[in-house]
């Protein structure tokens, strides 16, 4: 694929590069490496390398470099390498420029990334401390398809603006990708394999094209560009890079025949091919590339996978304004709607304005739910559609945040009804104003200001605690209220659980409303306790198959029921009897037990607790603001290719059918459909603001009905 | 209060340099460092010596040699992908460690943290995962069976004399029956960098039935290496080399132990997305300094 326009070409006579680009370097020479208006800076581990130690890095070896006589190898001991791209003057500040660079394998590679920070930077790459910087955006650079004979190969950022925001100087980040799978326990480090690097070079592809602009959600940024932190930045910055457009639809064919192959969910996998049309779509439109990006993390919702997390392309660091918010009903309004209701909030500049109860009515005028509705690429939700809503608004002031969009809360001082015009206090906060920090030299501490969002307004039981191994009891007359965070499954976990629900109580409250899921043996360790086997027998858990379902279904349970353990091969298919981590048999709750269970955030492990209650039928209640996620199955971690940022995203390698007794041939999968509650029931804003939990007191009343 | 830091391989760097990151929250959320704490070198040996690192550091390495005169050395193009990604039904191929689609395990069967590598010389244009410390290299990569008519393969390399490694590939045929299939070396063998690279294929005629495990157990030292897995549909014509499936065979204790850490390790990971694999957990909602103001 050579003849691209303006980049270097290989001369015949010299088997050389030759970089034409508007600026190049060719990392002859040595430190500090200042030439052609780059500033080359290593780092080890803990420290910037001195220019003595910098050196060692240079290699000279004509027959190896691409470029000249020297190259650079880093990797290894020196895991990162900053090229400062224009440190000094403002040449390019307004241009259109794409980065270039060759690398060739030995023993690692780097993982490049355009990058732009405000503040300090190089305090950060020295000690992986945020302190003192932000990292505004970053974005990974693709391989131009580009190689040598032997071994080199060319990656590009693609045309980007070239300074974000007119205001931040870009860097070339270059990171051994053993980094990612280290951070994360997985891999060794290996510290004398080494990379080589040569040949940088910028191409100019004209006059930057998004204005230099304050933003909100109601001004756009032009065709190229995207609100950040209320500025108008390239869209590549915030969304992905703007690769060959041929390029981007390889890899959407890649990732979409990666999830018609692994995905175990029946629907999601339906869904698919609608869901990659509608991206095909826009590419036909015309849409640029970084959209496209977005595309698919936007219509891939659609999949109803609550495990699938799509592969990242664009990062950056979170900013948290410090306020909790869930859905609720404002019923101290006179619309008495459902709204997100602020149920926690810092002291920071922002949050510091609101306090528990407040409502949030409005986003940039907008009902925040329909504006919410409008952000699909940008939430972190991919389960049932039907139950975004709760969730969202928990992320609703991040989001909002993010796009620079203004947000009216109200406020009732009254707690018994609602309050007049006259009584409201309309309380106008506008996140530009305070995200303008983000772009200082020394970007405020408040922005790492997270709150705990936890849709218990109160604890249910006496000691309160986020952690997720946590299993907390007591007894409130003759309702044994039991509170979790998840079915984490481990052994003082299921010792608890045990304890939980000792005796006989003559009703239960599982207020599981931080269900973040966990393990079977946790799932099955709480619900073989409350559920009894006449109420529920089994769940298959299937696999992707190929042809009709009965026979492969037919082979499977062949093979899982016919082995003394549910872990042999058997095409990864789990028959999961329920209670089989009740080693010394059952010892459910009586099936006329009331049990009411209250949820709002709950997946996985917790969607298959809230099923299996189901299954007891009017004897239970569940208490809640929507469906559960719907992800009834295991998460299996996918492997970074291509365009993406280290950590690769995620699917669901099952999908499940839950059978009521040994003849029950059900095949009704139920991923994407999550357990529906009951009894609708979301928090009012008056009982919020007098320290009531809603769910809960009407989940004790009707226990005691 | 901590910040928390998304950026996962930031968090490597802090952890290998013996910097505190008190909370790193990045798409797996919550990590706690690398598997050694950043104190062991595992020795990885480069395919170029002389790139490694410079023993006497200020000098310039090499600013002997003179000028060479032309390189040989020609322009090519490469697809994004590798040929053959379309068909091939292993789902990390690649065998990114931080994917839990492969999962290596020394002899113990505890988990192994293997070196992810790109060497200079090797099989194929793909990447190379090689035993780390410990003894035995024990990998297990997840695949979906072909609807058909299929092959299965991988690249071994050995740079000691020790047993051979071994192959194989697990999965349940129509009659639900388990099969442990050997994948015996076919005679391609290449010498690379001091590794014996030996290439084990087989192909079948009648399909398996769901996901399957190609399996490689590689007792005692090592360094071993593996490279290309790849189970695909056959699409060309039948072969003398296509076979029936053999007579199920008995998983060996070793393929049962792996199989049975690989999927319990699968059956664990039933929670939101953002939990890191494995590890207990502080999800994006939660702030332990929150608590306190309660």
């Amino acid at each position: 694929m050579s003849g691209v326009a303006g980049a270097g070409e290989l001369d015949p006579g010299s088997g050389r590069l030759v970089l034409s680009g508007v600026r190049t370097l060719d990392l002859e020479g040595t430190f500090p490496a200042s030439s052609g208006g780059f500033e080359v800076r290593l780092f080890g581990f803990g420290r910037e390398l001195d220019a003595r130690e910098s050196q060692a890095a240079m290699r000279r070896d004509p027959h190896r470099s691409l470029v000249g006589g020297d190259f650079l190898s880093v990797g290894g001991e020196v895991p990162l390498t900053v090229i400062e791209l224009e440190p000094q003057g403002a040449a390019l500040s307004r241009r259109r420029v794409e980065v270039r660079i060759w690398q060739k394998a030995f023993g690692t590679q780097l993982v490049a990334k355009l990058v732009w920070h405000s503040g300090d930077f190089a305090a950060f790459y020295g000690s992986g401390l945020p302190y003192g910087t932000h990292l505004l955006a970053e974005i990974p650079l693709f391989p131009t398809g580009r190689v040598t004979s032997d071994g080199w190969r060319e990656l590009s950022s693609g045309a980007v603006d070239f300074w974000l925001a007119a205001r931040i100087r870009p860097l070339l980040v270059l990171e051994d990708q053993q980094l990612g799978p280290h951070a994360l326990g997985q891999a060794a480090f290996g510290h004398s394999a080494r990379a080589a690097v040569d040949g940088l070079e910028l191409l100019d592809h004209g006059p930057a094209e998004v204005p230099v602009q304050s933003c909100h959600a109601s001004l756009s940024c032009g065709p190229s560009g995207a609100c950040l932190y209320g500025r108008c930045v390239d869209a590549a910055a915030r969304h992905g890079p703007n690769t060959p457009r041929e390029h981007f639809r390889e890899y959407l064919s890649r990732m979409a025949a990666e999830y018609r192959l692994f995905s175990g969910s029946r629907a999601s996998v339906q869904a698919l091919a609608s869901v990659v049309d509608r991206v095909r779509a826009l590419d036909a439109s015309g849409a640029a590339v970084p959209e496209l990006f977005a595309a698919w993390r936007r219509e891939s919702r659609a999949l109803a996978d609550g495990h699938y997390n799509p592969r990242r392309w664009s990062s950056r660091w979170p900013v948290s304004l410090g306020v909790c918010t869930l859905l609720g009903r404002a019923d101290l309004s006179e619309a008495d709607a459902e709204l997100p209701l602020v149920y926690d909030a810092s002291a920071g500049p922002l949050a510091g304005r609101l306090q528990p109860g407040d409502a949030l009515t409005a986003i940039e005028g907008q009902p925040p739910l329909e504006w919410l509705a409008e952000q699909r690429e940008n939430g972190s939700y991919n389960g049932d559609p039907r139950g975004a809503a709760a969730i969202l608004a928990m992320e609703v002031i991040d989001r909002a945040a993010e796009e620079g969009a203004r947000m009216t809360f109200s406020r009732c001082s009254r707690t018994d009804v609602p309050c007049s015009a006259n009584e409201r206090e309309e309380i106008e906060v506008s996140p530009p104003q305070h995200l303008s920090l983000l772009w200082a030299e020394r970007p405020p501490d408040w922005r790492f200001d997270y709150v705990d969002c936890d849709a218990r307004p109160r604890p249910a039981v006496a000691a309160q605690s986020e952690h997720y191994d946590y299993v907390g009891w007591r007894d409130e007359g003759s309702v044994r209220l039991v509170q979790i965070n998840g079915v984490s499954g481990s052994p003082s976990w299921s010792a608890d659980v045990d304890r939980a629900l000792a005796g006989t109580p003559s009703a239960v409250l599982l207020d599981q409303r931080r269900g973040l899921g966990g393990t079977i043996d946790g799932a099955d360790t709480l619900a073989a306790r409350l559920v009894t086997p006449e109420q529920s027998f089994a769940m298959e858990l299937l696999p992707a198959l190929y042809g009709a379902l009965g026979p492969s279904r037919s082979a499977l349970r062949t093979c899982t029921q016919g082995s003394p353990s549910s872990e042999l091969a058997c095409g990864n298919a789990v028959w999961w009897q329920l209670g089989f981590t009740q080693r010394n048999g059952r010892s459910a709750l009586g099936a006329n037990t009331k049990i009411a269970v209250l949820n709002y955030l709950d997946v996985s492990g917790n969607d298959y607790v809230s099923e299996l209650l189901r299954h007891r039928g009017e004897s239970t209640r569940i208490f809640g603001p929507g469906p559960t996620y719907g992800a009834f199955g295991a998460i299996v971690t996918l492997p970074t290719r291509g365009f993406e940022l280290e950590g690769g995203g995620s699917l669901q390698i099952h999908d499940t059918l839950f059978l009521r007794d040994p003849a029950d041939e059900n095949e009704d999968f139920t991923t994407g459909r999550g357990v529906e509650p009951t009894v609708r029931v979301l928090q009012k804003q008056s009982d919020l603001v007098r320290g009531v939990d809603t769910a809960l007191e009407e989940a004790k009343r009707w226990l005691r009905e | 209060m901590a910040p928390r830091v998304t950026h996962l391989a930031l968090a490597a760097l802090a952890t290998l340099s013996g910097c505190e990151v008190a909370e790193t929250t990045g798409l797996f959320g919550r990590t706690t460092g690398g598997f050694d704490g950043g104190t062991r070198d595992l020795g990885f040996a480069a395919s170029d010596a002389s790139l490694g690192p410079a023993s006497d550091a200020g000098a310039r390495p090499d600013a002997s040699l003179p000028d060479a005169g032309p390189v040989a050395r020609t322009m090519e193009s490469e697809s994004l992908f590798l040929p053959g990604w379309d068909q091939n039904h292993v789902l990390n191929p690649e065998l990114d460690p931080s994917s839990t689609a492969v999962l290596a395990f020394d002899d113990e069967f505890r988990p192994a943290a293997p070196l992810w590598e790109f060497p200079l010389e090797r099989p194929e244009a793909m990447p190379v995962l090689t035993s780390a410390l410990g003894v035995g290299f024990n990998v297990l990569m997840l695949a979906r069976a072909p609807g058909g008519r299929f092959s299965a393969r991988v690249w071994v390399g050995s740079s000691s004399f020790g047993a051979l490694p071994e192959v194989s590939l697990l999965g349940t045929d129509p009659s639900g029956a388990e099969l442990a299939i050997e994948l015996a070396p076919d005679g391609r063998a290449l010498p690379l960098d001091g590794v014996i690279w030996r290439h084990h294929e087989a192909r079948f005629i009648e399909p398996l039935v769901g996901a399957v495990y190609l399996v490689v157990l590689a007792p005692g030292e090592g360094p071993h290496h593996l490279s290309a897995p790849m189970v695909a549909p056959i699409l060309d014509a039948r072969s003398p080399d296509d076979r029936a499936l053999p007579a199920g065979r008995r998983q060996s204790d070793r393929e049962r132990d792996i199989l049975q850490r690989a999927k319990r390790r699968w059956m664990d990971d039933m929670a939101h997305p953002s939990r890191p694999r494995g590890s207990i957990f502080s999800p994006k909602h939660v702030s332990p300094s929150s608590a306190a103001r309660r």
